[in-house]
């Protein structure tokens, strides 16, 4: 079930989609983007720019770039044991 | 519309939440046994805290006309002792004839451990043999996945069990699809940080359908919120989704469920 056409579709047109949610998705991204100037800003930076976790957010990086409509399932994924 | 939350611990709330619960039109709100946030050092605390879910919650709910039932069990996070839970289980029985409890839950997996599972087992076996409903909670974040796939297996390697009668809560994106594909009800837990937002709760709407769905706050003594329960239909309303799909999702699904265990009152409008 992951693909498909969705089973109860939002009434809303792509630009309304866009113009309700533009600002939001801009604002969690810089947040992301501060988040990671905060860790490398960090004066002990080496011990844990290799850090598991990083890299894992660093690969999430990548399902966001990409397309379709399944990134959160992808992401979550990423993340699971 | 009136609401019905799932899904809330109740006992870690202050009475100002039943009062915010009310003015938001919560008519029904169920209490899952859980976690104290420690674990308790004797079977007997189990025994104390189930009458507090069986007693003194349904009265101080009522003093705002919100129903309040209750599920029991010994929960995932202290059932890694398996003969510590079998005591436990022991007394649970007594319990099931209280008239605000629907069935046993929140059972399931924490860690995923061979013992953790033992004990949902045990607890699975005690709702087929007293003919209740099961609530099931799955593991946070990165055990998720993995635990629901066990959870699933072992639901239906015993073949008596009626999907219709079970509900995974603590459903993401990753888990969703494989619960409700396998016939199982599944409910989405709107949480800060570890479970899910209420966009990403109607995104998962939209995509799988209304069917089988519920979506709860579980707010406990962690950050969480009954009223994001009411920011997720605002999503919804927003969106421009129909007033009956709304409804559907918020209260009718919940009355469809629960309304299977014959002490739940609330009825569907539809």
């Amino acid at each position: 079930m992951t693909g498909g056409s969705p089973k109860l579709p939002c009434p809303k047109t792509g630009p309304e989609l866009l113009d309700m949610y533009y600002l939001e998705i801009r604002s969690h991204l810089l947040e992301t983007a501060a988040a990671f100037d905060r860790l490398e800003r960090s004066p002990d930076w080496e011990r844990i720019k290799d850090d598991q976790r990083l890299r894992k957010l660093r690969a999430s990086l990548e399902v966001l770039g990409s397309s379709g409509t399944d990134r959160a399932e992808r992401f979550l994924k990423l993340f699971s044991v | 519309m009136k609401v019905i939350e799932p899904h809330i611990h109740m006992i870690a709330r202050t009475t100002h939440d039943y009062e915010r619960m009310a003015l938001m039109h919560c008519v029904a709100c169920c209490e899952p046994a859980f976690w104290a946030g420690y674990d308790r050092a004797s079977p007997e605390a189990f025994y104390d805290y189930f009458k507090h879910l069986t007693e003194f919650e349904p009265k101080r709910a009522a003093q705002y006309g919100i129903q309040h039932y209750a599920w029991i069990c010994i929960n995932p996070k202290e059932a890694e002792d398996v003969e510590f839970s079998k005591r436990v289980i022991e007394f649970i029985p007594e319990y099931l004839e209280k008239p605000n409890v629907l069935g046993i839950g929140e059972i399931g997996l924490n860690k995923n451990t061979k013992n953790e599972l033992t004990t949902f087992e045990l607890q699975v076996d005690l709702a087929v043999t007293h003919g209740q409903l099961i609530w099931i909670h799955t593991p946070h974040l990165d055990d998720k996945s993995k635990g629901v796939g066990l959870l699933l297996d072992a639901l239906a390697s015993r073949g008596d069990i009626d999907p219709q009668r079970v509900c995974f809560d603590h459903m993401e994106e990753h888990t969703l699809g494989r619960v409700l594909d396998a016939g199982y009800w599944a409910a989405m837990t709107i949480y800060p940080m570890t479970k899910t937002s209420p966009a990403r709760v109607i995104d998962m709407v939209e995509k799988f359908g209304p069917e089988r769905f519920m979506v709860d706050a579980s707010g406990d003594w962690g950050p969480s919120d009954p009223a994001t329960l009411h920011n997720a239909i605002f999503e919804m309303r927003k969106r421009g989704h129909r007033d009956e799909d709304v409804e559907d999702l918020f209260y009718n699904n919940p009355c469809r469920f629960l309304g299977q265990c014959p002490k739940f009152k609330p009825k569907p409008t539809r």
